[in-house]
């Protein structure tokens, strides 16, 4: 039995007061002579004994409530003196892909585990996730058993490997709590990803240890595929795969496309370590190229060490992202543009792809060049049903009146600026923005030789100038839509007002525009375990199509964050329209590497003086003493205890009247 | 010629009357020396005439139960002898005493008592008690209904005789029904001294030797006794044909204990001392007290007499009206 606050005991000897008490109570004095005590000898002598009784007993309730109460003041508890009295320990479990290595996860679970035996009554176990970011998955606490049977029931994950935060939030929360024994059992792989950006020279806070597993072995065998993107080989479409090849230095595997899962290709690529190699399979079958397409599909090789980053997906391909949509052939502008987009597709390995507005509805994902014509009927109405979507429009200001009360209906006012004698050119060019891009790195000089003579001033809060003219007033500027943005050249693409589209730069400068308004519509397709998915503001179900391991569906809006590597299907609560997502392991994680130097690993412990890890020994002996006193709680039996005592003291008192 | 007496003979002068030579009482060591009581008061006794009319009658009828002895209108006792006078009847002369002595002597009797009334009175310690709502010390009370009854029998010719019980019998004072007795009888009740133990048994026994049969035993106690060994006294009383009236003396908180007291409670006989809370014991008290009172009634009645509780704190004249009252109506 120890004690939190053992001064309080002197108050013990307050038992005194009520002994004294018994001793000099008054006692009966009075004579009281009676006639016979033949009728009360009996009765008396009984009572007599049983008022003494009752009278000890009430001393004894009277010294045993006053001991009781100096003990209950004082703060009693069972210290714990076995040996593992006081520890905590915080399972650090490393959910990162390299963990799924062959062997690694099971043997690490074992060590981790087998490391929890050391605890017993009074000490506390917690489990810490180390990635995406750290979390808590079993808050410390005392009920270690539920830690093991948590810990035995973990399966490895696929995330990004990053110790680093994981390693100070678990020092940090060991050191704020007390214990005589603090411990990081480090469940994992030491993978050098992983601990690559540490601060070796900050230890772990004073007193908390940790524990490494064993080094794990090198793989026999370790490839992984990087990345997966859709291809043309020829004529045929195709799927290029980069797989880098880690263990051993040269291995021929064997890679299969299957969509849906139906193998439509095969391959064997010689690998040999090194540079990341990039394999093209061609998909031959035409249908199985558009079923493909169409669906996704899933590329994978011969399993090795690490089977986790032997498969990877491929979403199907969004085409809406690269069209530009205009009029071709609706006067003189439209022939420089169409010059330009043309000349992009002999260079471009992902070209923009041209074509006239449809007769419906303009397609979501596709960038419009909106010239006079679109202000009219009918094209206006699919205009502004583009742009309520988010549509990317690049509006060339040409003074029509139709165009000028449109944006003037957007808060865009254009003022026909006077026609000067001399060309005037564009300044104050904003060098930062993505569609100067082409120029930043190299001169700005050819954008600032451009002549106009026909301009537009465009003014209003919604714009954002990218050049001005010389008055101040915007020439290009960057609008913004309800749904998404807009460009605005504020002058037409024809000689009678520029000299651009026949100048060297009028090519790059479109390109980079449209890159960059096609850029803000497309949508991403090489997703990793760890991204989180955007997916509007509409509900929907996130269903998993093909995956590492089985999914349940669940209901999301807003984003969601994938933990297993797969085709996902995202159906939007209208019914009408779905998304179809990759999601692969995270690149850089198939370098099974560990750390190169284990003995910086070791040196995460503190290494304070013996004085200051006595000092921190002692407090984390007077704080484990609070802690094991606040988890018995005896004080509060005790004072209980004094409760019922006190029933009985008044019950019996009442009855020692003599 | 002139009669000559016959020569008397010689006269013996008679024995003198029995009296029962009693120890002086054995004062108990641990008890308090006890001062001789107050006399009698005789403002009580005083009242007596009027209550001597209701008494008498009730006396009367009392003791004409009495008088279905065979003794009945004989005189029984004799009391001496005086010299022959012309005209007494020859009859009373004692010729035996003529033939040894040559004198005439005439037997004198006493005068003829209808009933011989022997009250017995308690002079233990345990009756020399007087609780603070009493109106008198039990022995006091006991005195004065005694006097009381003794003045009745007085009254009606009854001879009255007195007895002390203590530890043993302490005094006896022979029946008689003279006007000097009734003063030695009154005289010994005013000298009675409280204290010592009882032993009402074995006075009650030495008493049955000394009286005639067929007398009314009135006891005046607390009877704090042995009930059997009471029993066997009674009985043997009775076998003399005695008739047998108890006059339970008791105090007001003897009855009801009602008091709560808390103290050192001290045996008047025995001296014994017990620490203890009245209130505390009460309920046993009164449970073990009335179960006393219904031996002690059962007991009395089983030997044919009778016995009556008269509390202190009542009027002595006022309870032995009642009780006389209550017998006449019986009878």
């Amino acid at each position: 039995m120890s004690w939190l606050l053992p001064g309080f005991l002197g108050a013990g000897f307050a038992v005194a007061l009520p002994v004294i008490l018994h001793f000099l109570r008054s006692k009966p004095k009075a004579i009281i002579d009676f006639p016979t005590l033949r009728f009360l000898a009996e009765a008396a002598i009984r009572d007599t004994k049983k008022h003494r009784l009752r009278r000890w007993i009430t001393l004894a309730l009277r010294c045993l409530i006053i001991g009781l109460l100096a003990a209950g003041f004082a703060r009693p508890f069972f210290a714990n003196f076995h040996s593992g009295g006081g520890q905590i320990m915080i399972v650090a479990v490393d959910n990162s892909l390299g963990m799924q290595a062959l062997g690694r996860w099971n043997a690490r679970r074992d060590w981790a585990v087998n490391q929890l035996k050391d605890l017993g009554s009074g000490d506390e176990a917690g489990i810490l996730m180390m990635q995406p970011t750290p979390a808590w998955l079993a808050p410390v606490s005392g009920n270690i058993e539920q830690v093991r049977e948590t810990l035995s029931a973990m399966q490895p994950g696929f995330e990004k490997a990053h110790y680093t935060p994981a390693l100070r939030l678990a020092g940090q929360t060991l050191a704020a709590m007390p214990a005589r024994s603090k411990t990081i059992i480090w469940m994992s792989d030491e993978q050098k990803a992983g601990w690559l950006g540490t601060q070796f020279d900050e230890p772990l806070p004073t007193g908390v240890k940790i524990r490494f597993a064993d080094t794990a072995p090198h793989p026999d065998s370790q490839a992984a595929i990087t990345t997966v993107q859709w291809a043309r080989d020829g004529f045929n479409r195709a799927v290029q795969v980069n797989i880098r090849l880690y263990a051993p230095d040269a291995k021929t595997r064997q890679l299969t496309v299957k969509t849906g899962g139906k193998v439509i290709a095969q391959q064997s690529a010689n690998l040999k370590a090194g540079a990341e190699q990039a394999i093209l399979i061609p998909l031959k079958n035409a249908s199985d190229a558009a079923a493909a397409i169409h669906q996704g599909v899933s590329v994978s090789m011969d399993p090795d060490d690490l089977a986790a980053d032997d498969t990877a997906w491929l979403a199907p391909r969004d085409d809406t992202a690269r069209t530009v949509l205009y009029s071709p052939g609706s006067g003189p502008a439209s022939h420089f543009l169409d010059h330009a987009l043309g000349s992009l597709e002999q260079f471009d390995a992902d070209p923009l792809t041209d074509q006239p507005f449809p007769q419906g509805d303009w397609p979501a994902g596709a960038v419009a060049i909106a010239t006079s014509d679109c202000f009219q009927p009918p094209l206006l109405d699919h205009l502004n049903h583009f742009v309520a979507a988010g549509g990317a429009v690049w509006i060339v200001v040409d003074g029509s009146e139709p165009q000028m009360q449109w944006l003037a209906a957007h808060n865009v006012r254009v003022t026909l600026r006077p026609q000067a004698d001399e060309p005037e050119h564009l300044r104050d060019w904003d060098l930062d923005h993505p569609i100067l891009g082409a120029f930043a790195g190299q001169s700005v000089l050819p954008l600032m030789e451009v002549e106009f003579t026909r301009s537009f001033g465009l003014s209003g809060e919604t714009l954002t100038p990218i050049a001005n003219w010389p008055d101040g007033s915007a020439g290009l500027a960057e609008m913004t839509l309800p749904g998404g943005r807009a460009f605005l050249s504020g002058f037409p693409l024809d000689r009678s007002a520029t000299n651009w589209p026949v100048q060297p730069s009028f090519v790059p400068f479109v390109h980079q525009t449209l890159r960059w308004l096609a850029a803000l519509q497309r949508t991403k397709t090489d997703w990793r375990i760890g991204d989180t998915i955007p997916l509007g503001d509409r509900d929907g179900t996130w269903r998993a199509i093909d995956t590492a391991r089985s999914q349940p569906d669940i209901h999301e809006s807003g984003s969601v964050r994938p933990t297993i590597p797969g085709l996902y299907e995202f159906n939007y609560a209208d019914g009408n329209t779905h998304k179809i997502f990759a999601v692969n392991a995270p690149l850089g994680q198939s370098d099974l590497t560990p750390w190169p130097d284990p003995n910086q690993l070791l040196a995460l412990e503190s290494k304070a003086g013996p004085e200051k890890e006595q000092a921190a020994e002692y407090t984390a002996v007077k704080l484990s003493d609070e802690a094991a006193e606040s988890q018995q709680r005896l004080w509060w039996w005790l004072l209980a205890i004094v409760a019922v005592a006190l029933l009985a003291e008044l019950a019996v008192a009442n009855r020692t009247a003599v | 010629m002139p009669s000559t007496p016959p020569p008397l003979r010689r006269v013996v002068p008679p024995p003198p009357p029995r009296r029962v030579v009693v120890k002086p009482a054995r004062s108990f060591d641990a008890a308090p020396a006890r001062k001789r009581l107050p006399p009698l008061d005789m403002a009580l006794l005083a009242e007596l005439p009027d209550l001597a009319l209701q008494a008498r009658y009730m006396v009367e009828g009392f003791l004409s139960g009495q008088h279905r002895s065979p003794q009945k209108g004989s005189s029984v006792e004799f009391a001496e002898y005086r010299a022959y006078q012309p005209g007494d009847d020859l009859r009373r002369v004692d010729w035996r005493l003529y033939g040894r002595t040559d004198r005439l002597h005439v037997k004198q009797y006493e005068e003829e008592t209808q009933l011989r009334v022997f009250v017995v009175l308690d002079v233990s310690a345990s009756m020399d008690y007087r609780s603070a709502t009493a109106k008198f010390r039990k022995i006091e009370f006991a005195r004065i209904v005694l006097a009381a009854l003794g003045l009745l029998a007085q009254r009606q010719r009854d001879a009255v005789g007195l007895a002390l019980a203590g530890a043993e019998l302490k005094d006896f004072l022979r029946a008689r029904s003279s006007q000097a007795h009734w003063r030695l009888f009154v005289a010994r009740l005013e000298g009675v001294i409280p204290g010592g133990t009882t032993s009402l048994a074995s006075s009650l026994e030495s008493l049955a030797e000394l009286i005639p049969a067929r007398s009314l035993v009135v006891i005046a106690s607390d009877f704090y006794e042995d009930t059997d060994r009471l029993a066997v006294a009674l009985r043997r009383l009775r076998y003399d044909h005695h008739d047998l009236i108890g006059l339970h003396i008791l105090d007001p908180v003897e009855v009801d204990f009602d008091t709560d007291g808390r103290g050192i409670f001290v045996d008047a006989e025995t001296g014994g001392q017990i620490k203890m809370d009245a209130a505390s014991v009460r309920k046993g008290y009164l449970q073990r007290f009335g179960k006393f009172c219904d031996e002690l009634d059962a007991m009395f009645r089983g030997i044919g007499g009778e016995s009556v509780r008269l509390r202190t704190d009542c009027s002595p004249m006022s309870a032995l009206a009642e009780y006389l009252a209550h017998r006449s109506r019986r009878l």
